[in-house]
């Protein structure tokens, strides 16, 4: 069985870390799984696009899974996974899992909600 | 580079080996192409699965890519009365859904070191509205479309998207074309002459130089058309 991938300490949190020193629209980004991703409080657009694309890297880097997080499958969706870090945390542990990885996507370990791949 | 089995694209990816460069080239079957400097896999352009392996090695192996050359293209030449449905899937799949998928995964690439250049393949058939190629003009169109969209898009990363349009050069792309057809066509150049790949590595080297960095979102069609 694969280790199971944090979602936020391995992959977004760091990736938050690295979007502020990167991305000049990145500065309101908090690493708590409210923290919305575009809008008032969010990135602009190519902030998000940027943000995405460090994700995808990010996943590839831990887990040799080359993503695409804006597929037909996340466009479709009533709530966009690229709403919160919540959302999005959820959707990556959905790919993962397709991927044969299972995940966790909480932010703290006595909640920690778990997606099996099954 | 894509389509570099045969014809122009194997030209080119010959060209740049001769330069030094190390290449990484995809077609659907495998390659004779035989050197230190180049890596072949075998793949559909068009299909995600079979790409995605390509800038995973290049990441891995290279840490990135520094030019993208889009070569990989079908054609058919047929009066649209008589064209199936089934060859506007298939020019379609590889000229436009091929070229789009390159592009968005090498600019993934590119876009973490804030530069890169990509250059697609369009046609002078496009700017001459050729008769009988509705399907792979209208194809060519959707890239030229896709190279000045993708320029403003990939711009903030420091990618160039370009594109070149060559007249009928002697490759297996229009083998099948009647000589008065490819006569008419040369006919409509200002310079009348069949192309040769050396005309359209010219124009690539030319957006792919370092001083290029300000050109983008162009299109260069050979022979004097326009």
């Amino acid at each position: 069985m694969p280790p199971v991938v944090d979602v936020f300490g391995e992959i977004l949190f760091p990736v938050v870390d690295q979007a502020k020193q990167t991305i000049a629209t990145a500065a309101g980004l908090e690493k708590t799984a409210e923290c919305p991703l575009f809008g008032d409080s969010g990135l602009d657009s190519l902030g998000l696009v940027r943000f995405i694309v460090m994700t995808e890297d990010r996943i590839e880097d831990l887990t040799r899974v080359r993503l695409t997080l804006a597929s037909d499958r996340a466009m479709s969706r009533r709530t966009s996974p690229f709403k919160n870090l919540q959302t999005l945390a959820d959707f990556i542990a959905e790919c993962l899992a397709d991927e044969g990885f299972a995940s966790a996507t909480a932010t703290t370990a006595n909640s920690v909600r778990e997606n099996s791949a099954g | 580079m894509t389509g570099t089995r045969t014809g122009l694209g194997r030209f080119i990816a010959e060209h740049y080996l001769a330069q030094g460069h190390f290449v990484v080239g995809c077609s659907r079957g495998d390659s004779d192409l035989r050197s230190d400097r180049y890596r072949h896999f075998t793949a559909d352009v068009a299909n995600e699965r079979s790409v995605k392996p390509i800038f995973t090695y290049l990441r891995d192996e290279h840490g990135g890519v520094d030019h993208l050359i889009n070569t990989a293209g079908i054609s058919s030449m047929n009066h649209a009365l008589l064209t199936p449905l089934s060859t506007l899937d298939a020019i379609f799949n590889t000229n436009v859904k091929g070229t789009f998928l390159f592009c968005r995964e090498a600019a993934r690439l590119m876009q973490k070191r804030q530069s890169g250049r990509i250059v697609n393949l369009t046609t002078v058939a496009l700017a001459l509205a050729l008769e009988g190629e509705a399907i792979y003009c209208a194809s060519k169109a959707a890239v030229l479309s896709l190279t000045q969209v993708l320029a403003r898009e990939l711009a903030p990363f420091g990618i160039t998207v370009n594109s070149v349009g060559p007249t009928p050069i002697q490759t297996d792309l229009i083998r099948g074309v009647p000589k008065e057809k490819i006569e008419a066509l040369v006919a409509r150049q200002a310079i009348r002459r069949l192309g040769e790949p050396g005309d359209v590595v010219n124009v690539i080297d030319f957006f792919l130089r370092p001083e290029s960095s300000f050109v983008t979102a162009q299109n260069i069609y050979l022979g004097g058309v326009t």
